[in-house]
C-alpha cells in the first residue's frame, strides 16, 4: 500500500516536470511560419499555386462550364490574362511589398506565390524562359541565404531556416540544370538559346560567390558546432553545383554558337571563355592560400602548446592535467601532418590549373572553342576537390583551436597564451593583408580571425 | 481518443490533399513535446531548437512519400530520438571530444541544467539522473511526455512486453533511489 503510494507520489511528480521546461513562444511562432514556407515550397507547382494564386479560383469555377476541350485550351491564355489583370490590380503592391521579405517574414508567402506565378507563365513560353527565370530564382534564394545570415548577428541563426533557402536554391539550380541538359541533347528554338546560357553562366558565378561569403560568414558566426559543419557541407555542395550549372551554361553557349545561334557575338563567347579560365586560376590559387592560412595557425598552436608543456613542468601540475595537455598536443600535431598533406594537394591544383589554363587559351587562339571548353571542365573537377580540401583544412583548425584555450584557461599561474595566439594571428593579419593586399589573403587571414573567435568562445 | 481521432483527420488531409495548414495544426499539437524530449537530451535551447525544427521536417517529407503512419507522435518521436543519435555520433566523431567510451543516446545528464525546479523537482530529477539511459528514457516517454506502452515500443524498436517490464524496473529503481534519500 505504502509503495503505491510512493509510486502514485513519484509519477505525479514525473508529470508536473511536464511546465519546468518549454520552448520559447517567439521561436515556436517563427518556427511555424517557417516551417510552413518550406511545406508550401515542397509541393508540386500547381498545387501551390492553387493554394496561393487568386486565379485558379476563378479557373476551378470556369472549368466546371467550360467543354474539357476547350478549358484545356483556354486555360494557359487565361493564365496570362489573369496575371495581366493582376499585374494592374492592387494585388501588385502587395507583391512589390513582398519583394525584400526574408523567409519567416509574413510577407514572404506573396513573394513566393509571385514567382510561381512567373515559373507558370515561363513554362507557357519554352525552355528558354524557364532556364532564366530557375536561374533569377536561385540568384534570390542565394541573396537571400546571405541576408539571412548577416541579419542573425551571431544570435540564434536559425540553421533551419539557412538550410530550407539552400535546399530551395538547389532545387532551382536542378531545374536549370535539366533544361541546359536538354539543350544539349536535342536542338530546336524551343531550347535554350546561346543569349540565356550567357545570362545563366554570369547568374550562376554570381551565386558561386555569394555562397563563398556565406561559407565564410558561417565560419564566424557559427563556429565549430555540428550544426554549423553540416550545414557548411551543405553550402559546399550547392556552390558545386552552382558551377556545374555554370560550366553546363558555357558549353551550352558553346554549342549553340556554333550551331549558328548568333544572340551572342563570337568576341563575346570567348570573352565569356576566359572569364571562366581567370576564375578558375584564382579559385586554385584562394584555395592553396586559405591553406597555407591554416598551417600558419597550426604552427603558432604547436609551438604555444609546447611553451605550455614547459611551463606546466616547471610548475608541477598535477599528473591529469599534463597527461590531457599532452593529448591535446597530439592532436595538434595530427592536425598539423594534415595540413601539410593538404598544401602539397593544392599546390598540384594550382600547377593543373595554371597547365589547362594555358592549354586553353592555346585552344581559344586557334578558335577551338570545344576543346576550350573541355579544359574548363576539367578545371572545373579540379579546384572543386581543390576547395574541398581547404574546407577540410580550416575544419580541422576549428576543431584544434578551442582545446588550446580551453586547457590554457584550466591551469592556474600559467601566462594564459590564448592573448598571446590571438595577439599572433593579428599580427599575421596585418603582416599578410600589407605584403599581398588581396582578396585570397584576406579570405585566409579570415579563416584564422574566425577560428581565434570559436576558440574564445569556448 | 478523440486527440487521436484529429490526429488521423489531419494525417489524410495532408496525404490526400497536401494541405499544409493541417500539418500546422500537427506542429502546434506535438512542438512542445518534441522540443521538451529534444530539450531533455542535448545540452542547449539553440540546438534544441534546430533539432525539433529538423523533426518536423522530416516528419513533413515522409508524409509526402504516402507511407502509412499509424501515430504521427510516434513518428515524431522516432524521428527525434534518430536525430539526437545522428547528432550524439557527430560530436563522437570530433577530435575534441574527451571520451572514447562507446556512443550511448545519453547527455550525461546535461538535460536537467536549466529547468526551473521546486525543491520536490529537483530531488525527483536528480532520481532520474542516477537511473540508466533506458530507463531514463521509458520513463520519460511515458510520465512526462505521456505516451502509450504501444507508442513508446514502436519509438524504441522493442516489444510491448518489454517496454512494461522496463517500465515497471525503472520505476523501482526510482522508488529505491528515492526512500533510500
Amino acid at each position: 500500500m505504502k509503495s503505491n503510494c510512493m509510486a502514485r507520489e513519484i509519477v505525479s511528480q514525473l508529470k508536473a516536470l511536464q511546465e519546468s521546461v518549454n520552448p520559447n513562444d517567439a521561436w515556436v511562432k517563427n518556427n511555424r511560419a517557417v516551417l510552413l514556407s518550406q511545406v508550401a515550397n515542397s509541393m508540386p507547382v500547381q498545387k501551390t499555386v492553387a493554394k496561393t494564386a487568386p486565379w485558379n479560383s476563378v479557373w476551378s469555377r470556369l472549368s466546371n462550364v467550360l467543354p474539357r476541350p476547350v478549358a484545356f485550351a483556354f486555360r494557359p491564355l487565361a493564365i496570362l490574362v489573369i496575371v495581366a489583370v493582376v499585374g494592374t490590380s492592387g494585388v501588385v503592391g502587395t507583391v512589390d511589398a513582398a519583394y525584400d521579405t526574408l523567409p519567416g517574414e509574413p510577407m514572404y508567402v506573396f513573394k513566393r506565390a509571385s514567382e510561381q506565378a512567373q515559373v507558370a507563365v515561363a513554362s507557357l513560353l519554352g525552355d528558354s524562359a524557364v532556364a532564366k527565370v530557375h536561374s533569377k530564382l536561385a540568384k534570390r534564394r542565394a541573396d537571400e541565404t546571405k541576408k539571412i545570415l548577416a541579419n542573425s548577428s551571431g544570435n540564434q541563426a536559425s540553421s533551419a531556416v539557412v538550410a530550407a533557402t539552400v535546399a530551395d536554391l538547389k532545387n532551382e539550380l536542378n531545374a536549370v540544370n535539366q533544361k541546359l541538359d536538354a539543350a544539349k541533347m536535342t536542338g530546336g528554338n524551343k531550347t535554350v538559346g546561346a543569349d540565356v546560357a550567357k545570362d545563366v553562366k554570369q547568374n550562376s558565378d554570381q551565386i558561386n560567390q555569394v555562397l563563398k561569403d556565406v561559407k565564410d560568414s558561417l565560419l564566424v558566426t557559427g563556429g565549430a558546432t555540428s550544426t554549423s559543419q553540416l550545414l557548411s557541407k551543405e553550402i559546399g555542395e550547392t556552390k558545386d553545383l552552382a558551377k556545374d550549372v555554370s560550366v553546363n551554361a558555357t558549353e551550352v553557349l558553346v554549342a549553340k554558337h556554333l550551331e549558328g545561334d548568333t544572340s551572342v557575338s563570337k568576341e563575346d563567347v570567348k570573352q565569356t571563355l576566359v572569364n571562366s579560365l581567370d576564375s578558375a586560376a584564382s579559385e586554385a590559387d584562394e584555395s592553396k592560400q586559405t591553406v597555407d592560412g591554416v598551417r600558419s595557425i597550426v604552427d603558432t598552436a604547436k609551438s604555444e602548446v609546447k611553451d605550455l608543456n614547459k611551463d606546466m613542468r616547471a610548475h608541477a601540475q598535477s599528473a591529469a592535467i599534463t597527461s590531457s595537455t599532452k593529448a591535446f598536443s597530439d592532436q595538434i600535431s595530427n592536425v598539423s601532418n594534415q595540413t601539410v598533406a593538404a598544401i602539397l594537394k593544392t599546390e598540384a591544383a594550382a600547377a593543373t590549373v595554371d597547365q589547362k589554363v594555358t592549354e586553353a587559351k592555346q585552344f581559344l587562339d586557334q578558335d577551338d572553342l570545344t576543346k576550350a571548353v573541355n579544359k574548363i571542365k576539367e578545371m572545373s573537377q579540379v579546384t572543386k576537390e581543390a576547395e574541398k580540401i581547404s574546407d577540410a583544412s580550416v575544419q580541422s583548425i576549428q576543431n584544434v583551436l578551442p582545446i588550446v584555450s580551453v586547457v590554457k584557461t584550466d591551469i592556474d599561474g600559467v601566462v594564459s597564451t590564448t592573448t598571446l595566439l590571438d595577439n599572433l594571428i593579428q599580427a599575421q593579419n596585418a603582416n599578410s593583408q600589407s605584403a599581398s593586399g588581396t582578396s585570397a589573403s584576406s579570405s585566409s587571414t579570415s579563416v584564422a580571425a574566425s577560428s581565434t573567435v570559436s576558440g574564445d568562445k569556448k | 481518443m478523440s486527440g487521436k481521432n484529429t490526429d488521423n483527420t489531419l494525417l489524410y488531409k495532408i496525404r490526400f490533399e497536401s494541405n499544409p495548414d493541417a500539418f500546422g495544426e500537427l506542429y502546434d499539437r506535438y512542438v512542445k513535446q518534441i522540443y521538451r524530449f529534444v530539450y531533455f537530451k542535448v545540452s542547449n535551447h539553440e540546438e534544441a531548437e534546430d533539432l525539433t525544427s529538423e523533426v518536423f521536417l522530416k516528419a513533413w517529407n515522409y508524409l509526402q512519400e504516402k507511407k502509412e503512419v499509424a501515430s504521427f507522435r510516434g513518428l515524431l518521436y522516432r524521428i527525434a530520438r534518430n536525430a539526437i543519435i545522428d547528432l550524439y555520433r557527430a560530436r563522437a566523431a570530433r577530435p575534441e571530444a574527451l571520451s572514447d567510451d562507446e556512443m550511448e543516446v545519453t547527455d550525461n545528464n546535461a538535460w536537467y541544467q536549466g529547468i526551473t525546479t521546486t525543491l520536490e523537482s529537483e530531488k525527483i530529477i536528480a532520481a532520474l539522473k542516477n537511473l540508466k539511459q533506458e530507463y531514463q528514457e521509458v520513463i520519460t516517454l511515458r510520465y512526462i511526455d505521456e505516451l502509450e506502452i504501444s507508442e513508446i515500443a514502436d519509438i524504441v524498436g522493442k516489444g510491448h512486453i518489454t517496454v512494461r517490464v522496463t517500465l515497471h524496473r525503472a520505476l523501482k529503481k526510482l522508488k529505491d533511489i528515492l526512500g533510500e534519500e
